[in-house]
């Protein structure tokens, strides 16, 4: 016992870097933005496939909230490339000309006019967001409706059944 | 080198960004509006998260872009150094917020189409349920109304055979004297007319036409079988049925039927145990209608089985003992009969004939009681 305790004074009299706590800088809030782009995107996609799949889309109210997901999965995207775009080109290509309160882009290659438009993404994300507000306004109409949310294949295979019986 | 203005970056963003703040509201009262509506739905709270994950993105990101330009226009943009990180990280929770609430679209929707299923179910049965107690009750007060004429009639017709004697006896009399005749002619009319009654009345038998119709045993077996299949599901319970490929119509109250076949089958899943087969067959037979129910299951004991069609004799604490009793009264209603063969620890066997027309199964066999139980 008295032997191990000496051991621990011991090693504690030579401290080192424990790097007990990992620092957050540098790219990393880019990467996890990058990253949550990534998840949107996934789940934006997967919402969209399902509710066709499933013909909910034969539903106005669904069809509305379709077309938003398909537009945000876009958007997605076109905000991805931004991010990346947006760090290859140099701060100083935006200045001011005079005393112009608004200031205006050196375009000097592909990137900056890639840039240009890409940083207009408002003009994607902005018809998603009515999409689905025509979505939620049917949805509204019509709530509560029996099978609003009713998978349709199950119901149609058995209307097909029917007949053939 | 050329040189572009801002100017159109800044209109679409500042645009774009009042305007999905205003329309991502809209989307969160709206479906505010529904979950109001319905606060226990599923889809009503799956609206309200997915509307409130889209307008804390559009506002964390459109508040960020707004307080950008007026920064910039107002020659402080370089605070939006220290203002870019809050913002970024909060859109990036709100992408994450929107993707989780999105992904479990799926589980979602297959949890509202497995309660609309069971709702469904529900409403079928509680349907049948309703036109069973329906049917049962006319067969009850056709029975008790049979019952009290057969009673009335009983009680007053030796009376009136004893009044009728005793008139004809002092008719007899008076012709000798002559006197009261008149009076005494109308009496036995009115004596006649009491007998008549009594023979009207005790000609009144229970109507069992009145609630029988054409019906067809594959459709109401099918029918029983989609009832009891999840609890043969639950149970590992395999049910198989080979239907005649004949249609086998007989007369009967469909609503009986079944449930005389329900109570056996359900009888049958409750001896069963997981992996064991139940096997359901119909067929047009000499006597009628048939059809078989037969398990692999435990089987009935020999001192059981000789008492299964007694009504409260059960072997299941809390239980009437009602169940084979009506089976057999449900059959015999229908001029069927039932019967059960088992042999200890190789399964169960019910049958179930039924005639095609009624009272065609009783002249055939002739004095053969129905309900009688059979052991192998």
């Amino acid at each position: 016992m008295t032997i191990l305790v000496s051991v621990l004074l011991l090693l504690l009299s030579w401290p080192r870097p424990a790097w007990a706590l990992q620092t957050h800088g540098g790219y990393e809030g880019l990467y996890v933005h990058q990253g949550a782009h990534l998840l949107f995107i996934l789940a934006m996609i997967s919402f969209a496939y399902r509710l066709r799949v499933t013909k909910l889309t034969a539903q106005k109210s669904w069809r509305w909230m379709y077309r938003g997901a398909v537009m945000i999965s876009i958007w997605n995207i076109w905000a991805f490339i931004g991010h990346f775009i947006a760090l290859t080109v140099s701060g100083s290509v935006t200045f001011a000309l005079g005393n112009e309160v608004i200031p205006v882009l050196r375009m000097t290659s592909w990137r900056e006019t890639a840039y240009f438009f890409l940083k207009m993404d408002h003009l994607l994300s902005l018809p998603a967001v009515i999409f689905f507000y025509l979505g939620l306004k049917d949805m509204h109409r019509t709530f509560p409706q029996r099978d609003l949310f009713r998978d349709r294949r199950r119901h149609e295979r058995r209307r097909v059944d029917r007949r053939l019986l | 080198m050329s040189t572009w203005s801002v100017l159109p970056i800044w209109i679409v963003d500042l645009v774009g960004a009042v305007g999905m703040i205003v329309f991502s509201g809209l989307c969160l009262l709206l479906a505010e509006g529904i979950y109001r509506r319905d606060p226990e739905h599923p889809l009503a709270n799956y609206l309200l998260w997915f509307s409130g994950a889209i307008f804390a993105f559009s506002l964390s990101r459109s508040i960020g872009h707004i307080v950008r330009h007026f920064l910039q226009l107002a020659g402080h943009g370089y605070q939006w150094q220290y203002l870019a990180p809050i913002s970024g990280s909060i859109n990036s929770i709100t992408f994450v917020v929107i993707a989780s609430v999105t992904l479990f679209f799926h589980r979602m929707q297959t949890i509202m189409n497995r309660m609309a299923r069971d709702r469904q179910r529900i409403e079928k049965t509680s349907q049948e349920l309703l036109r069973l107690n329906r049917d049962m009750e006319a067969i009850v007060s056709e029975r008790t109304r049979s019952e009290m004429a057969l009673r009335v009639a009983h009680g007053v017709r030796n009376p009136a055979i004893i009044i009728s004697g005793l008139v004809k006896r002092i008719a007899k009399d008076l012709e000798e004297c002559g006197a009261g005749q008149k009076y005494f002619k109308k009496v036995q009319e009115e004596t006649k007319k009491l007998e008549s009654l009594v023979e009207k009345l005790e000609s009144v038998q229970p109507g069992h036409q009145l609630h029988f119709s054409p019906q067809e045993l594959n459709g109401l077996v099918e029918e029983t079988l989609e009832i009891v299949q999840p609890e043969a599901d639950d149970k590992g319970v395999a049910l198989l049925l080979d239907r005649a490929s004949a249609a086998l119509t007989f007369q009967g109250n469909p609503h009986l039927v079944k449930m005389a076949i329900l109570h056996v089958l359900r009888n049958a899943i409750e001896a069963c145990s997981h992996g064991d087969t139940i096997q359901v067959s119909t067929a047009l037979v000499s006597r009628g209608v048939i059809v078989i129910i037969k398990d692999n299951g435990p089987g009935i004991p020999r001192e059981v089985l000789e008492h299964v069609f007694e009504p409260f004799y059960s072997t299941k604490k809390g239980e009437t003992g009602l169940g084979l009793a009506h089976v057999r009264q449900i059959i015999e209603e229908h001029l069927g009969s039932v019967e059960i063969n088992s042999r200890e620890g190789e399964g169960t066997e019910v049958v179930i004939i039924l005639p095609t027309h009624l009272g065609e199964l009783e002249e055939q066999t002739g004095h053969e009681k129905p309900g009688q139980s059979q052991i192998d």
